[in-house]
């Protein structure tokens, strides 16, 4: 076990739903992210998100960027970031989509500037860091391209370095390991460790339906899924049934956990659970 | 043997020089097709190429071409400047509806609007400005229109969460982004105008240009004078066309290299 502590609550979820047209959404979603801090080291907070498809994720996603607004309409609840728990507004939380869409219209370099300015008004500061960026994530020799002579797995690096650049430490990616070999899923999984931990407040929430290297690299994982009546009919509205805290079972941030017999049971058992989500 | 099924195979790549043959091997098959086969009452490209000469030296063929030129660029920028300004107006929703009876216009039969414009107009000029800019500005709007519409939500979202106000989403993601497919569309309109100049200009012939030289031999029935002001028109279509893209290149040079990469 490594020594941890979790400290104030950097996220917060309360009483959230959301309704479009008759359908029911989402409903009573309450969780919270707190800090994580390990002695010696900037530790950062990786939430891995499962649940089957069309169960409502990705409109959780656009409640949490802030891109479908609390409205007291039809987005009810209360959605809080950062260390003074302030609402969450558009622009604050970063979004890497699956497709990684970027500006086409501009290059690396320029699709960087653009989000970097933001919030580094000075350009010799936002210089360093776009540059400093681009070396960290090896597209230093690509600044000059445009987006669409990019391989894929270099679009990914720009979506999260763009995101990086203007948002305030929280990242939401959508299915980051959908359509990847095992090499790249292994190298995937390392950006986004790298990217949490360079920062301690960095919290990243990942989407996938990719079990296996989602809980190898979160340090928390949600469940989503519907409740169902007693003749076993579906209660309209996702939430968060089921959560875990993998640090307390000791299957967080462990070299090579994907060989333990531990980690290989907890995989089952959510697996095991999709069926009756 | 293999090059030639090749030729017939959907989507395979042939080499240059087969390519060159082939398009060669065409261009003579169908001047062929025309020197011999084509009906007597067809000129001949010779007795075309003489008769572009004679109106080229002393029919005035260049002047013409330069008035017809003129005004169809002075159509084009009013063209473009008034569908560009219906076209993102209709991101704002009070005028959407605009927008919408905009491109709906193109159904419109011109000979029916000619004889409203030439009331509205004070000189021959200015109804030849305004059949134009009609005729053109209807197929612009619809496929700039269109064009707008193609930003998908995941492209809008993208930049809802790096700029947070939706002016400069607008900005970067329309006006920005797709500043290359809207130059492309009016290079593709562009052939509507070229091809209704004949038809402005035939409405008022005093002011001259290719389209009232063409009635006008067409009148006497000079076939082959007929034929050389069509070829110097769908040259000199071709010709702007080809600079359309060329300045499309040169101003967006990203806006091909996805297809590039294919």
């Amino acid at each position: 076990m490594y020594a941890y502590e979790k400290k104030e609550t950097i996220l917060k979820v309360e009483n959230v739903s959301l309704t479009l047209g008759e359908t029911n959404i989402l409903r009573d979603i309450n969780i919270e992210i707190k800090d994580i801090v390990r002695p010696g080291m900037s530790q950062g907070q990786i939430i891995g998100f499962l649940g089957p498809s069309g169960i409502g994720k990705t409109k959780f996603f656009e409640m949490l960027s802030g891109i479908i607004p609390i409205n007291d309409k039809n987005a009810l609840g209360k959605i809080s970031i950062g260390q003074n728990l302030e609402p969450v507004k558009l622009g604050r939380v970063g979004v890497i989509q699956q497709n990684y869409p970027l500006f086409e219209h501009r290059t690396i370099y320029s699709n960087l500037d653009i989000a970097a300015s933001i919030k580094y008004k000075d350009a010799k500061e936002r210089a360093e860091r776009i540059n400093d960026i681009l070396v960290r994530f090896d597209l230093d020799k690509r600044k000059k391209f445009y987006p669409s002579q990019l391989s894929g797995g270099q679009r990914q690096r720009v979506a999260i370095a763009q995101q990086i650049l203007c948002s305030n430490n929280f990242l939401l990616m959508d299915e980051p390991f959908s359509g990847l070999d095992p090499n790249m899923v292994k190298k995937v999984s390392k950006l986004i460790i790298e990217v949490a931990n360079m920062h301690e407040l960095n919290t990243i929430i990942i989407v996938s339906h990719d079990i296996l290297s989602t809980t190898a690299i979160a340090d928390t994982l949600w469940v989503m899924g519907r409740d169902r009546d007693e003749k076993g009919e579906v209660i309209p509205g996702a939430k968060i049934k089921y959560e875990y805290d993998l640090i307390e079972k000791g299957l967080a941030w462990r070299p090579n956990i994907e060989s333990t017999h531990e980690f290989h049971s907890l995989c089952d058992e959510l697996r095991g659970l999709f069926p009756n989500l | 043997m293999k090059k030639i099924i090749d030729l017939f195979t959907p989507n395979k790549k042939i080499d240059k020089s087969t390519f060159l043959m082939m398009a060669v091997g065409q261009i003579i098959f169908v001047l062929f097709v025309w020197v011999f086969l084509a009906p007597t009452l067809i000129p001949r490209p010779l007795d075309i190429l003489k008769a572009w000469g004679t109106l080229a030296t002393n029919g005035g063929l260049i002047q013409d071409l330069y008035i017809s030129l003129k005004l169809c660029f002075h159509a084009l920028l009013i063209a473009v400047t008034v569908s560009v300004l219906i076209a993102y107006s209709t991101l704002l929703p009070f005028f959407k509806p605009m927008g919408f009876v905009a491109s709906k216009a193109r159904f419109l039969p011109m000979i029916g609007l000619s004889f409203i414009f030439t009331l509205l107009s004070a000189t021959g000029y200015d109804l030849k400005i305004k059949l134009l800019v009609f005729g053109m500005s209807v197929f612009i709007v619809e496929s700039m229109i269109k064009i707008i519409q193609s930003v998908t939500d995941n492209e809008y979202n993208h930049a809802r969460t790096i700029f947070g106000s939706e002016w400069k989403v607008v900005y970067e993601r329309v006006i920005l982004g797709k500043a290359h497919e809207m130059l492309n569309a009016v290079k593709q309109n562009f052939a509507i105008v070229w091809v209704m100049l004949t038809f402005a200009e035939g409405l008022v012939r005093s002011d001259g240009g290719v389209g009232a030289m063409m009635l006008n031999e067409n009148k006497h029935l000079q076939l082959d004078s007929v034929f050389a002001i069509q070829m110097t028109l769908f040259f000199v279509g071709i010709l702007i066309d080809y600079l359309f893209g060329l300045l499309r290149s040169t101003l967006f040079p990203y806006a091909d290299l996805a297809t590039q990469k294919r």
